[in-house]
């Protein structure tokens, strides 16, 4: 039952492996940065005993790295004694999170698509740690970022904008994941298209036909010297400096602040 | 009593639509008599031979080894009746002289292929009997020409099978081990064994057998003892070239010399 | 020079390699991301105890089964083919792998993934695994059926139906990447380039059960497989079925190897280094070399995948273990080619 549960963490709801979480969870272990970012921003820093090697929050320095984003190590897992592991469920982790359910590590995994599964990772991770009122306070406060950005939004023409995680190939934010949710928020139209994936490849010629005024590189440097889609030389480039919109988290406060000015500017 | 190997009126071709190979041939080897099979290129010796020991199957016409139709027996069994030695042998094998020799011991092993110490004796005896002992421990890619024919007809003997039937067995053979070829086949044939040579030397051929079968174009033409097969009436117009016979002035044998003029 | 039986020579060689493998198992369960205390993993302390038992053990016998497996099937293809370099995907088994994998995780989110899934948590195993597994043995009912001629498996052609299979195959795969989400691609990327995990236990014992079949049966087939370096009228004429034992051997191979592409992906060299070096040391006799190749394929994964977790430790992370077998075979591969000279 355990297995087929798991065989279904590809995508969908929060799932569970493993034996049951504990009431108030006293050791965590992350397996993604932004859970990391969570557990932090819920004021838990110190039930956090494990994280990746990707994680660069200085207030994560000291902590003993248990593997990456796509390679979580078990062994450095149970290691550090953990009764939570935290988890996003990705393809490639999908061995060692169902071999740490299967070794008796409770897991808890959160899809980080949408905002709304943003919001219910904050909900659900602060239940588990025991700050349910910290939880809804910051889901509220992010919702009350959304409300004002769309109403300094309201009324003003919508930026047609391209939000860019990759060049070469080039990836961008869609309509129904986090970041295109919250580039509405902020008065962009995203000139992706529909498609319903949070983040998917688009070829040169969609981007042309789709004619963004704005292009919003995150995370990405802006080629010296050239246009950094051909055939778009006239579009406004706009770089995010802020690391907010690549880790769903709960920064989308600043996210928000950001993408706005990068809209407006 | 029974011949070692009968075949009656075989019929092959390699494809549907190729001409036949081998277009009615018979031969009857009797135990403890050397057959030779004789005769100009593309005559259908070596599809001959390989009908009669069972590599080819015939289109029509049987072939029976100690009487026992060969299309009825198992491939062990028929491997126990008759060793086949084809005219190439492989030259990079990394296994040794002995090794080599063991494996016509095949037939006779169990489910493991493990040889016992029996086995391991008919090997050196039959390394002995081909004058290859002395190679024995060498490996086969080391070896030339006709230490390798040596060896691989060591491993026929080996298989301790009353027929052997030969395609060219002394390819790369010098005089001596010729020589030593022919005695080894009479003292086989005096304890019952028999003999079906291909070969392309005549005087071997008059040498060696008690019996000569000339091909031509898949038949057989000519049959009987070398003295009757071995003349230049017989031979010149099947090989299309003149040939001079002469008795061998020690033994009176049939000594068959093309007639080349200077 | 007194003649060892060949009896005499497997037994010399399994007891000269057991010593090893217990050698390379002791080095694979005392090497891992954490510190093990040995004792405190005995007496039944957490996390010792299943850090040792459920994490170490099934890790070090997953190499072990997929390392003798690969080796038994690369010492079976390279006698078939009479090539020393053929190496067990050669012939096509990991590019029909590597195709049943990315069609999985291409097809994961529609309904034919779903159906599929269900199937296959039937078997206790994930879908891409199966789709590897049954990859891998169409792909070998592939090259056997058009790498024949006269109606039966001739070496040359199956190696170049494989071999133009391996490029397709290659070619399919890039172009289902260019489908994937960047993170499905890293799964592909990963699985191809062979990983050891952590299995449960029942599913590596029944693993192991079924290698047991194709390892017997080439065995058995040993003996066979010398009589073939003779020719196929060489040993035909000894009372071998050639076609019979070609299409066996074949199949038992390719069965070894599916098997073990479903656990760790392709891992490379392994089915080319170890029977080169087993047949050097040991000649080239089958009924030695198989058993032989059997044990030192194990111990070399084992002591690869030490490796592999021991190396980049420090930074946190782990190479493929497909990685390290190609970064120690490649110049050992090339050592032994020279020594033979």
């Amino acid at each position: 039952m355990t297995l087929l549960l798991a065989l279904l963490i590809a995508a969908g709801p929060r799932q569970h492996l493993g034996p049951p979480s504990p009431a108030q969870a006293q050791r965590v272990v992350t397996l993604a940065p932004s859970l990391s970012e969570v557990v932090l921003a819920l004021g838990a820093q110190e039930k956090l005993v494990g994280v990746t090697r990707f994680d660069d929050d200085p207030r994560t320095a000291g902590l003993p790295r248990i593997g990456g984003y796509n390679d979580p190590q078990p062994e450095a897992v149970l290691g550090v004694k953990p009764d939570l592991v935290l988890a996003e469920p990705a393809p490639a982790n999908r061995g060692p999170v169902e071999t740490l359910a299967r070794l008796g590590v409770p897991v808890e995994a959160f899809p980080l698509a949408t905002v709304a599964d943003i919001e219910e990772a904050i909900e659900g991770i602060a239940a588990l740690l025991g700050a349910a009122e910290r939880g809804r306070a910051l889901a509220g406060e992010m919702e009350a970022a959304r409300a004002k950005a769309r109403a300094a939004a309201k009324g003003e023409r919508r930026v047609k904008a391209l939000l860019i995680f990759g060049l070469d190939p080039l990836v961008v934010a869609g309509r129904l994941g986090f970041a295109g949710e919250l580039l509405e928020d902020a008065g962009g139209e995203n000139a992706a298209g529909d498609n319903p994936r949070p983040f998917f490849r688009l070829s040169a010629e969609a981007a042309v036909r789709a004619a963004p005024e704005v292009i919003v590189l995150c995370g990405v440097e802006a080629p010296k010297g050239r246009a950094p889609l051909p055939g778009l030389d006239k579009a406004r480039i706009a770089t995010l400096r802020s690391t907010a919109l690549l880790h769903p988290g709960p920064r989308i406060p600043q996210a928000l602040d950001d993408l706005a000015a990068a809209l407006r500017r | 009593m029974t011949a070692l190997l009968e075949a009656r009126d075989l019929h092959y071709r390699h494809a549907p639509g190729a001409p036949e190979a081998v277009a009615g041939a018979s031969v009857t080897v009797a135990a403890g008599e050397v057959v030779g099979v004789i005769g100009p290129n593309a005559a259908g010796k070596s599809t001959f031979a390989r009908l009669s020991c069972g590599l080819l199957a015939p289109q029509s016409g049987e072939v029976l080894l100690r009487g026992d139709p060969l299309a009825r027996l198992s491939r062990r069994e028929r491997a126990r009746r008759v060793a086949f030695l084809p005219q190439q042998q492989p030259q990079d094998l990394s296994f040794t002289s002995r090794e080599v020799a063991l494996m016509g011991r095949a037939p006779h092993l169990g489910l493991w292929a493990l040889e016992g110490p029996r086995d391991l004796e008919r090997a050196t005896e039959a390394l002995r009997e081909a004058d290859a002992l002395d190679l024995a421990d060498r490996p086969i890619s080391q070896l030339s020409g006709g230490e390798r024919q040596r060896v691989f007809l060591a491993r026929a003997f080996a298989q301790d099978a009353a027929l052997l039937i030969l395609d060219e067995p002394t390819a790369g053979m010098d005089l001596a081990h010729q020589v030593l070829l022919v005695n080894a086949l009479r003292k086989r044939s005096r304890s019952g064994g028999g003999a079906l040579l291909v070969l392309h030397d005549l005087a071997l051929a008059g040498a060696a057998c008690d019996r000569l079968l000339l091909m031509l174009q898949g038949r057989v033409r000519a049959e009987g003892a070398p003295a009757d097969v071995l003349r230049p009436e017989v031979l010149s117009p099947a090989y299309g070239t003149q040939v001079d016979v002469v008795p061998d002035p020690a033994t009176g044998q049939p000594l068959v010399a093309p007639r080349i003029a200077r | 020079m007194t003649h060892r039986s060949a009896a005499t020579r497997a037994g010399l060689a399994v007891a000269i390699l057991l010593p090893l493998v217990a050698l390379a198992l002791a080095v694979g369960l005392s090497t891992g991301a954490g510190e093990l205390s040995l004792s405190a993993a005995l007496r039944g302390v957490e996390p010792d105890a299943t850090v040792l038992f459920r994490l170490r053990v099934p890790r070090v016998l997953l190499a072990a089964e997929v390392g003798a497996a690969l080796s038994v099937a690369g010492v079976a293809l390279q006698a078939l083919l009479r090539n020393p370099l053929a190496d067990p995907f050669v012939f096509g088994l990991s590019g029909g792998a590597a195709i049943g994998t990315a069609s999985v995780v291409a097809f994961s989110g529609t309904a034919l993934g779903a159906a599929a899934m269900g199937g296959a948590s039937f078997l206790g195993l994930l879908p891409a695994q199966l789709a590897a597994v049954a990859g891998a043995l169409a792909a070998a009912l592939l090259v056997f059926t058009l790498g024949r001629a006269r109606g039966q498996l001739d070496p040359t052609r199956a190696l170049l139906v494989g071999v133009v299979f391996n490029s397709f195959a290659s070619a399919v795969v890039l172009s289902v990447e260019a489908v994937l989400q960047p993170e499905q691609t890293q799964a592909v990327l990963l699985w191809l380039s062979g990983t050891l995990g952590y299995e449960a236990m029942p599913l590596l014992a029944g693993a192991g059960v079924a290698l047991l079949a194709p390892v017997l049966v080439l065995i058995v087939l040993a003996g066979r497989l010398n009589l073939m370096a003779l020719g196929d009228e060489g040993a035909s004429s000894l009372g071998v079925d050639v076609s019979r034992t070609r299409l066996l051997a074949f199949f038992a191979a390719s069965t070894a190897v599916g098997i073990a592409v479903a656990f760790t992906g392709l891992v490379g060299f392994v089915g080319l280094v170890v029977p080169h070096a087993v047949r050097l040391v040991a000649g080239p006799d089958h009924r030695v070399v198989l058993p032989a190749s059997a044990l030192g394929g194990a111990a070399f994964l084992i002591l690869a995948d030490a490796l592999a977790r021991v190396l980049f430790r420090g930074l946190g992370a782990e190479p493929p273990v497909g990685a390290v077998t190609a970064m120690i075979g490649a110049p050992l591969f090339v050592m032994l080619l020279r020594s033979r000279q």
